[in-house]
């Protein structure tokens, strides 16, 4: 039987190199691309070496941005097929989950149903994330290789990739937030940050089924 | 008024001396070209190939006849490149559209702005490139380099609206012999400063017909770039609103009393 303040493995370390690695791509990328979507942004242009430097930059990412979730799905594939399983494992529990929430999110008390080892929220999240990652890559390769593609394709592109780091920013204000400074989740973001453990406690009534597979029920 | 040029294609004669003297006067290297079942050498523009002729070649009452035309450049009067620049590195000096190389980014966005698809990458310098009217020529009181090169005064330069009387002038006079004879560029994409004698209708001479610029790049500049980043905006109030009302209400503490650490 696990003590309740013994603690365990949430994220693994692969889990976690991919996650912060990838997370410094998009703000470099996220900030160096505003200096190329207008004008507005020419203060930051000096950060960067000017709009010249913010493009190389920008392409430089790129390349890190691509090659590190190739790298995790390389080294790590059955992890991401697992992860990929449980984003979209969809049951009632879920379901209430994400219609409680706003309720939470404001900061009444709400009982949630038990969760898996992420839980509602964080499945939307683990969806979106590599959705919008993989729509950002291809049509900013488009972008880079314009020349090559046909023109309607590469005016396509424009709008995608505006509206996949627009929505992507979008969603990193809420997860960074929900993740860190949101009441109870603390935790969490310890077990990101550092070395993967959240306390069984913790798990117990944050994420119930999870804490039942895993220490098995009491 | 500001300056212009006009093409008569009718009085080309497919030499390409315009070609070589807009390479030479912008120092842009010769790029190697390949036979291509056509007399046509210059395919498309490029990254050094800011003017080319098309050879237009049809068959007309079992005789051959091209249509050439030159192209480059239309230097709009409003024109799209430089509305969708995020860096303002285009402006019009005196009727020419030029890029100043000092603040383009190399982003490409113009390219696929323009109507006419005009301006090229050069990877070289990450610059995009196009003809400038040699409005650096210009200034120093000198014609552009391809209308000086010009042999049978298919090129004029000048004033616009003097170029625009002259055009009519000739089409009036073309009019008998070709029926569908037009000047293109009065008010096609808004009015260019680059104005065209042609003998018939534009798609013949490998030009668009209607130019403009497509519904996704102004879905992109009107909606998309102006509206969209206010979704950011919200989501960081949210979640700024959230961190001081779950304080507040403290009901979001008490749901984790059962844990030690409230973090
Ligand atoms: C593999 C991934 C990516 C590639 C290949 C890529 C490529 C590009 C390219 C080629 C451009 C045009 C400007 C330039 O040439 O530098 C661009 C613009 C931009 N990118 Fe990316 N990008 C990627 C990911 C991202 C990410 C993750 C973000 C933000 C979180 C982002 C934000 C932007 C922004 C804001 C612009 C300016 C868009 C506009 O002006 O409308 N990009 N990107
Ligand atoms: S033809 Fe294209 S590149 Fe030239 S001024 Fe018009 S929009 Fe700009
Ligand atoms: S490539 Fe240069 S000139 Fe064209 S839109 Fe980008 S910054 Fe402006
Ligand atoms: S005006 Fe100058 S830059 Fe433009 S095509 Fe003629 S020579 Fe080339």
């Amino acid at each position: 039987m696990v003590k309740s303040d013994e603690k365990i493995l949430k994220c693994s370390g692969g889990a976690r190199f991919v996650h912060w690695s990838h997370t410094i791509c998009w703000f470099v990328m996220l900030f160096s691309g505003l200096v190329l979507f207008s004008g507005w942004f020419n203060w930051l242009a000096p950060v960067f070496g000017g709009a010249d430097g913010a493009d190389f930059i920008h392409k430089l990412f790129a390349i890190f941005f691509i090659a590190i979730p190739l790298i995790g799905l390389f080294v790590k594939p059955r992890s991401f097929i697992e992860w990929m399983k449980m984003a979209f494992r969809w049951g009632k529990d879920e379901f209430v989950f994400m219609m409680k929430f706003p309720f939470d999110f404001i900061g009444f008390k709400v009982n949630m149903p038990p969760q898996e080892r992420i839980n509602a929220g964080q499945k939307i999240n683990s969806i979106l994330f590599p959705l919008l990652g993989f729509f950002l890559a291809l049509s900013g390769t488009i972008m880079w290789f314009a020349d090559n593609f046909p023109v309607w394709l590469v005016q396509l592109a424009y709008i995608v990739h505006d509206c996949c780091w627009i929505i992507g920013t979008a969603q990193v204000c809420f997860h960074a937030y929900l993740g860190s400074l949101h009441p109870g989740s603390g935790e969490s973001f310890w077990a990101m940050f550092g070395d993967g453990k959240v306390r069984a406690s913790w798990a117990k009534h944050h994420h119930t089924k999870w804490y039942e597979e895993v220490v098995g029920r009491e | 008024m500001a300056k212009g040029y006009l093409v008569d294609t009718t009085k080309c004669i497919g030499c390409r001396g315009c070609v070589v003297a807009c390479k030479n006067w912008n120092q842009l290297p010769a790029e190697p070209t390949g036979f291509k079942g056509t007399y046509q050498t210059v395919a498309d523009f490029s990254g050094n190939t800011f003017t080319y002729i098309g050879f237009n070649e049809y068959e007309e009452n079992g005789q051959l006849k091209w249509y050439f035309t030159k192209r480059q450049c239309m230097h709009c009067l409003d024109p799209a490149c430089m509305k969708v620049c995020p860096q303002k590195a285009i402006s019009i000096v005196d009727g020419a559209v030029v890029r100043d190389y000092g603040k383009c980014a190399g982003c490409q966005y113009c390219a696929s702005a323009c109507p006419f698809h005009v301006p090229r990458y050069n990877t070289k310098i990450n610059k995009e490139t196009k003809c400038s009217m040699c409005a650096e020529r210009v200034a120093e009181g000198m014609l552009p380099a391809c209308v000086k090169a010009c042999v049978t005064g298919a090129l004029q330069f000048g004033e616009r609206d003097e170029l625009l009387a002259i055009a009519k002038e000739r089409v009036n006079a073309l009019k008998a012999e070709y029926p569908n004879a037009r000047v293109y560029g009065e008010n096609d994409a808004g009015g260019t400063s680059v104005l065209y004698v042609l003998a018939d209708v534009p798609s013949k001479y490998g030009l668009p017909e209607n130019p403009q610029v497509s519904a996704l790049t102004t879905a992109w500049q009107k909606y998309v770039k102006p509206y969209g980043p206010w979704l950011i905006a919200l989501t960081a109030a949210g979640s700024i609103l959230s961190f001081f009302s779950t304080r507040l209400l403290k009901v979001g503490q008490r749901a984790h009393e059962e844990e030690s650490l409230h973090g």
